[in-house]
């Protein structure tokens, strides 16, 4: 966490350093950061309070129940499931993973969950499918879904 | 007079706004009744949710300064070139770095990917290219550093770019690029892009100038309705894509994402 205000030093001196060599592009940049971020900010929004009522309305123990490591393949399994058809932006699903980690979570189920979100989609599937083909996106799905399950095996023995 | 035409302007723009973040309204009115109904879960929700923004905001100044850098001095069309078969390290790295600095979802990197591909990219490439794009955000690791920690993020970061290395190894191996290539549909409609609400969309800054609509071709010019104001794409039309690119950068205030 002491890392934070350090990147933030440096990104602001960053910015000066860019705004000083080169204003119009700097501007240019800032300008879609903004709109990115504006574009993104209802939904982030949402999503935390959504985060918020999930929390404090399920019971306590729940959490720690379905993924707390009891039955750790069985949780790893469903919760890369549950990645790979669900749709929340990259951007939310930290703040997601890191409560329900809190909540008592485990790493392993929950590392499994982040990573199959991000690189598998069944939503997108369509998608894909029409742009490269049923055999690319097949293949390059279910290696994502075995990378995911590695990943999250990997960090659940160095983060223990 | 002049309250009277800004009514008439933007008619429901507040209905509208709602439409348009379903969930953000759902919210709004759930935690409503939730405080109402009961006052101490709701307070317990409104606490964890103002939580959660505010360590978001702490790390917001990080996420804007990287997006805007590599926006302003990433060159994007010199690495688009360099992604051939035969460019080895430096285009394995060109394509890391391509997919985790651009912003938007991965269906948004379909078409491009697409793009670069008929262009002469390798399958390998375009894999790494993908699947970075999907999981290696470089603005969102500062964001998974302060609601995960640092050991966590520099793990998995580490972990994710072995893992995306190895698969576009193997899928190369799998996959021929004739594979892909003769996915190509009839009638030139795999480099088009479909017009849907949800895969693009006009932002707000739009100043309803309507040069997009000018540049386009007479039996194309009905997918952009232009409205006091704001433009808006008809959705159900196939556009081409090259023509896309161009109403992008025709684009005086850039709103078309």
């Amino acid at each position: 966490m002491k890392l934070i205000p350090i990147l933030s030093g440096l990104s602001i001196i960053a910015m000066v350093a860019s705004y000083f060599i080169d204003s119009t592009r700097t501007k240019e940049g800032l300008g879609y950061a903004f709109r990115m971020i504006r574009s993104m900010a209802g939904g982030l929004l949402a999503v935390m309070l959504a985060i918020g009522m999930l929390l404090a309305l399920l019971p306590q123990d729940l959490l720690p129940q379905l993924l707390g490591g009891n039955n750790l393949v069985l949780e790893t399994l469903g919760a890369a499931l549950v990645g790979c058809i669900t749709i929340i932006p990259a951007f939310a699903a930290f703040p997601l993973v890191g409560s329900l980690s809190q909540a008592g979570g485990h790493i392993l189920p929950l590392t499994a969950f982040l990573t199959t979100l991000t690189m598998v989609g069944v939503a997108t599937y369509p998608i894909e499918v029409s742009t490269f083909g049923r055999k690319f996106t097949l293949i390059r799905n279910g290696l994502s879904i075995v990378a995911s399950l590695a990943i999250a095996t990997i960090m659940g023995g160095f983060l223990l | 007079m002049i309250s009277n035409k800004n009514t008439k302007s933007k008619p429901s723009t507040l209905i509208q706004k709602m439409m348009k973040n379903k969930l953000l309204t759902l919210m709004i009115f759930a935690y409503s009744a939730l405080i109402f109904l009961q006052p101490e879960l709701g307070t317990s929700a409104v606490v964890i949710a103002k939580d959660n923004i505010l360590q978001l905001l702490m790390v917001m100044p990080i996420i804007l300064a990287m997006t805007s850098l590599t926006k302003a001095w990433i060159p994007e069309k010199l690495i688009s070139e360099k992604l051939g078969a035969d460019s080895g390290m430096i285009g394995t790295l060109l394509a890391f770095v391509l997919g985790s600095v651009s912003a938007g979802p991965i269906y948004a990197a379909f078409p491009f990917a697409k793009a670069l591909l008929d262009k002469g990219a390798s399958l390998r490439n375009i894999t790494i290219l993908l699947s970075s794009w999907a999981v290696i955000k470089v603005p969102m690791l500062a964001n998974e550093m302060a609601f995960l920690g640092t050991k966590f993020m520099i793990t998995r970061w580490i972990l994710t770019v072995l893992a995306i290395l190895l698969l576009s190894l193997i899928l190369e191996h799998i996959v021929k690029r004739d594979d892909v290539l003769d996915n190509a549909t009839p009638d030139d409609q795999e480099s088009s892009i479909q017009l849907s609400t949800d895969s693009l969309n006009i932002s707000q800054d739009c100043s309803g100038c309507a040069v997009c609509q000018k540049i386009l071709p007479d039996d194309l010019k009905h997918i952009i309705r232009v409205e006091k104001g704001q433009a808006y794409l008809e959705s159900g039309h196939l556009l081409p894509q090259n023509l896309f690119f161009q109403l992008q950068k025709v684009c005086p205030k850039k709103a078309i994402l």
